[in-house]
């Protein structure tokens, strides 16, 4: 593309959809440089959503398929997300169910198969709709209940962790509520207990010959049981009442701290700028007299014009690089393995902890080795990079509308001495996609 | 069976004079700690070494601690009342009891190396190191027990799955009664709790353990590359300042390591990517990986999978090959984090555990022979952790989850039983009690193997042990 460095309209429609596409597809670039940042933030905006639920073979598994193919079900969900996000028409859904997802953390290993299924459902569904809605759909997810040990949180036993999390990690942040609430935020989300229905099947005999029954773990969910839940009044940010789940998810969602933090990281996330303590506050305020909508506060960010002064204002996360790098080398998509993202450093459901992933570790010498590694896996058999040779044709690919003349310089100097023709494609196709333009968002 | 050179248990020296094994007992599962650790000093010394009168008696082991301050601090510790000490550093003129008896002599602190195994999932500490002796185990565990005729014994009381028979062979200790204090069921908790060293469940660092002593390593050490982590991204690892790498292949050193030119090329062209300060940071990253070419093995290294001769997933037995070309390298390495998963036996326990345990033998006895030939044996401590064990009474073919467990340590050790087991007959929600929390684990293999001061990387100050 000819005017990739003269047409402003082409580089900031670019970074538009670097910042909402998680496949960064480039297709979307001509149809969006056509209209003002306003206008293309509208039309993405107004994209249908994609009702269909995330694939889930355990819903038609037989009870004889038995229970251990824990990984294959797992598997088949996160993958059937990858390839969504790569064919999807509505990208800003699946960059938002990305988005929560990074805050609003669980672990896969915290549940049966279909919990992942379930909680990346209630994202790709809510994601654009009212914070408050996603909050209280989240907080009675099995997967996350489970992960923070809500089904161990009784009235008689209560269990600080998931209340904790709610309020320190998922909403308010630390400093902004004590100890107190902890304990009794725990006492008014009690109640909800695991459960097996599951009658089990034959699992040949134990040592004296009996028959052995084994329960299917992914028939497993949890449910909420009055006779565990806090029946009486107790203080909880201020107030004192008997809490649910509901009013407990309304309160710390009436908290200034909370429009402040929760705006604050989805800006970071879209916006690529870290907002001050000040500029936090403001656009909470603004958020909170929009009612907690997610669509106003996504415009809001993305007509910021501080995005179209940085082109380029934060690194790719593992995912996002793992994303994009899929679609711009064409690779094919019917053998795409969830342990490549993992290998990338940053797998849908397995943070390293409550926390999420850390945002300061994707230049580090681990990520950027991982993914060198990663982009070597490509080749002319399971990817298309042959079809793009020259570097204009490779750059266009990687939707690199914006790059200095030193990045510029780099990969065309690259000469096929000692690499011959293929390898000199290969090799543009490696260090294009190791340019500090591709590494950023 | 054992190679260890027999004593009479009669010279092993206590404080209450010569001891001796009490008969097994099919319903005596010592009630009393001071009882039991009269015992089990006994028994340490007559498994392993052939010098009881060397050993020295100490309150409080080589770091001596408030008893009453721990109970306090530890109310479900029970505290040991004496402890064996075994002298760490050899002075001038004397010689290490081990060299005497035949044993491994543990080589130049400067040289030492750690090797951490994580057994991921929670580990069955009554499985691994088996209480055949009791009487309760076989009562708890009627379908799970592993037969006594199957152990491989240590004692008369404890000996090792059948499965460990190359570790057997070796020079190797276990710790009994490692807990948590405060500790919960969760796998997330408590494999935090251990990557991060903080034995109190309900506590948190911001650093992994591994690499707050690799951090103190660094402080001595001008190597390109002082921690490694064979097993992917490692959590032990976590905010590390020094120079360090996390991979499962060595594939994924090919960027480094390769001569071909494209490689080559490919190495220049991102050294003259420059820009801004993410540019600048991305840069400096690449310099960073780039001069650690020198600390890694030559690039013809080729695992072999086909070639292993066991069941199971072999990923172990591959990164254990990888850590020995680490070792053979010999530049500057000190940390190695290895990992094996599957350990969380809910059900079919008696298949996956002893599969599991196979392929913990043969990876750890394959990486010792392959070091050794390279003369680093006397350099390198493997050491097991898990992040808890299984609940005692078995639950249809399986175990959920547990509490306090045992590990083992296989190199120059003070070889036999350390720590205090927990009684099979005082349960807590069916659970083994800690005895000894894991802090002193963690706190012994930074100081008495690595020479890092256990309170200049964990919290407290945790009772040092004695099997190194």
């Amino acid at each position: 593309m000819a005017d990739r460095k003269s047409d402003p309209a082409n580089r900031s429609a670019a970074q538009l959809v670097r910042r909402v596409d998680l496949s960064n597809n480039q297709e979307l670039v001509a149809e969006l440089a056509a209209q003002s940042r306003g206008e293309a933030v509208d039309t993405l905006l107004a994209l249908p959503l994609d009702e269909g639920k995330v694939a889930n073979p355990i819903r038609e598994k037989k009870d004889g398929d038995a229970a251990n193919n824990n990984v294959t079900d797992r598997e088949k969900q996160i993958v059937w997300w990858f390839k969504k996000i790569q064919t999807t028409e509505n990208p800003l859904q699946e960059r938002m169910a990305w988005f929560w997802q990074t805050f609003l953390t669980s672990h896969q290993q915290a549940t049966s198969q279909q919990g992942i299924g379930d909680q990346l459902d209630i994202f790709r569904s809510q994601g654009l709709g009212n914070f408050r809605d996603i909050l209280t759909a989240f907080m009675q997810d099995r997967t996350l209940i489970i992960y923070l040990n809500g089904d161990a949180n009784t009235a008689s036993k209560p269990n600080e962790n998931l209340a904790r999390e709610l309020m320190e990690l998922f909403s308010l942040g630390v400093g902004n509520y004590s100890e107190d609430d902890v304990r009794n935020g725990a006492l008014g989300l009690a109640g909800w207990r695991k459960y097996n229905d599951d009658p089990g099947i034959p699992d040949g005999v134990d040592k004296e010959g009996k028959p052995k029954i084994a329960k299917d773990p992914q028939k497993a969910g949890i449910r909420f049981e009055e006779k565990h839940a806090h029946k009486a009044p107790v203080k909880f940010l201020g107030e004192t009442k008997v809490w649910d789940v509901v009013s407990i998810v309304n309160k710390v969602c009436d908290q200034p701290a909370t429009h402040a933090r929760v705006a604050s990281l989805m800006f970071y996330h879209l916006g690529g700028k870290s907002l001050s303590s000040a500029e936090a506050k403001e656009l909470g305020v603004w958020w909170a007299g929009q009612d907690l909508e997610i669509k106003p506060l996504v415009k809001k960010i993305l007509t910021d014009p501080s995005l179209e002064s940085t082109y380029y204002a934060r690194p790719r996360s593992g995912f996002e690089y793992f994303c994009a790098t899929v679609r711009a080398t064409g690779r094919k998509l019917d053998t795409l393995k969830s342990y490549e993202a993992k290998n990338v450093g940053q797998l849908p459901y397995e943070p390293p902890n409550v926390a999420g992933w850390p945002d300061d570790r994707w230049l580090d010498p681990d990520s950027l080795l991982r993914r060198s590694n990663f982009i070597n896996g490509f080749n002319k058999g399971n990817s298309t990079i042959l079809a793009a040779s020259t570097v204009d044709e490779i750059l266009d690919r990687c939707g690199l509308y914006e790059i200095s003349p030193t990045s510029q310089s780099v990969i065309s100097s690259l000469t096929k001495d000692g690499v011959g023709d293929e390898g000199l494609i290969n090799l543009r196709w490696r260090v294009a996609l190791s340019s500090p333009e591709f590494m950023l968002t | 069976m054992n190679n260890y050179p027999e004593i009479n248990v009669s010279e092993a020296i206590t404080p209450e004079g010569p001891t001796k094994p009490p008969p097994p007992s099919s319903k005596n599962d010592a009630a009393s700690a001071v009882t039991r650790r009269r015992f089990l000093m006994g028994s340490a010394a007559s498994v392993a070494v052939g010098a009881g009168a060397l050993y020295a008696l100490q309150k409080g082991g080589t770091k001596t601690t408030d008893d009453a301050q721990v109970a306090e601090t530890f109310p479900d510790t029970k505290v040991s009342q004496d402890r064996i000490s075994f002298p760490t550093e050899t002075t001038v003129g004397e010689t290490d009891p081990r060299a005497k008896a035949g044993l491994l002599v543990p080589g130049d602190v400067s040289k030492r190396i750690l090797v951490v195994v994580e057994l991921q999932g929670g580990n069955d500490g009554l499985s691994t190191v088996v209480p055949y002796g009791s009487g309760t185990y076989y009562d708890l565990r009627p379908n799970l027990a592993i037969k006594a005729e199957d152990v491989l014994k240590i004692d008369d009381e404890v000996g090792l799955n059948p499965a460990l028979v190359k570790i057997h062979s070796r020079q190797f200790a276990v710790i009994e009664g490692l807990g948590h204090v405060n500790g919960t069921q969760s796998h997330f908790d408590m494999e935090d709790s251990w990557h991060q060293g903080v034995v109190d469940g309900t506590k948190s660092a911001d650093s992994g353990f591994l690499a707050r002593v690799a951090n103190e390593l660094g402080k001595n050490s001008d190597s390109p590359l002082v921690a490694v982590s064979v097993s992917g991204n490692s959590p032990w690892l976590h905010n590390v300042e020094v120079p360090s790498l996390s991979f499962d292949s060595f594939n994924q050193l090919n960027l480094v390591t390769s001569n071909e030119a494209w490689q080559a090329k490919y190495r220049q062209a991102l050294l003259n990517y420059q820009g801004g300060p993410l540019t600048t940071q991305m840069h400096e990253s690449w310099s960073d990986i780039f001069s650690l070419g020198n600390a890694l093995p030559g690039g013809d290294f080729k695992f072999d999978r086909d070639a292993v001769p066991i069941e199971g997933s072999k990923r172990l037995v591959e990164q254990m090959a990888m850590a020995a070309e680490f070792v053979k390298a010999d530049a500057g390495v000190q940390i190695i984090h290895a990992r094996l998963s599957g350990f969380d036996t809910h059900q079919g326990h008696e298949y996956k555990h002893k599969q599991l345990m196979a392929e913990v033998d043969y990876a750890v006895d394959t990486f010792l022979t392959d070091i050794a030939e390279a003369g680093r044996e006397q350099d390198v401590l493997v050491a097991v952790t898990s992040e808890f064990g299984r609940r005692v009474p078995e639950n249809g073919s399986g175990l959920d989850h547990g509490a306090a467990s045992t590990l083992f340590t296989v190199g120059p050790v003070i070889p036999g039983r350390h720590g205090l087991a927990s009684p099979l007959n005082d349960l807590a929600k069916d659970n083994l009690k800690t005895q000894i929390p894991f802090d002193g684990y963690l706190g012994t293999l930074a100081q008495n193997w690595l020479g890092v001061e256990a309170g200049a990387v964990l919290e407290g100050e945790p009772e040092l042990m004695d099997f190194v």
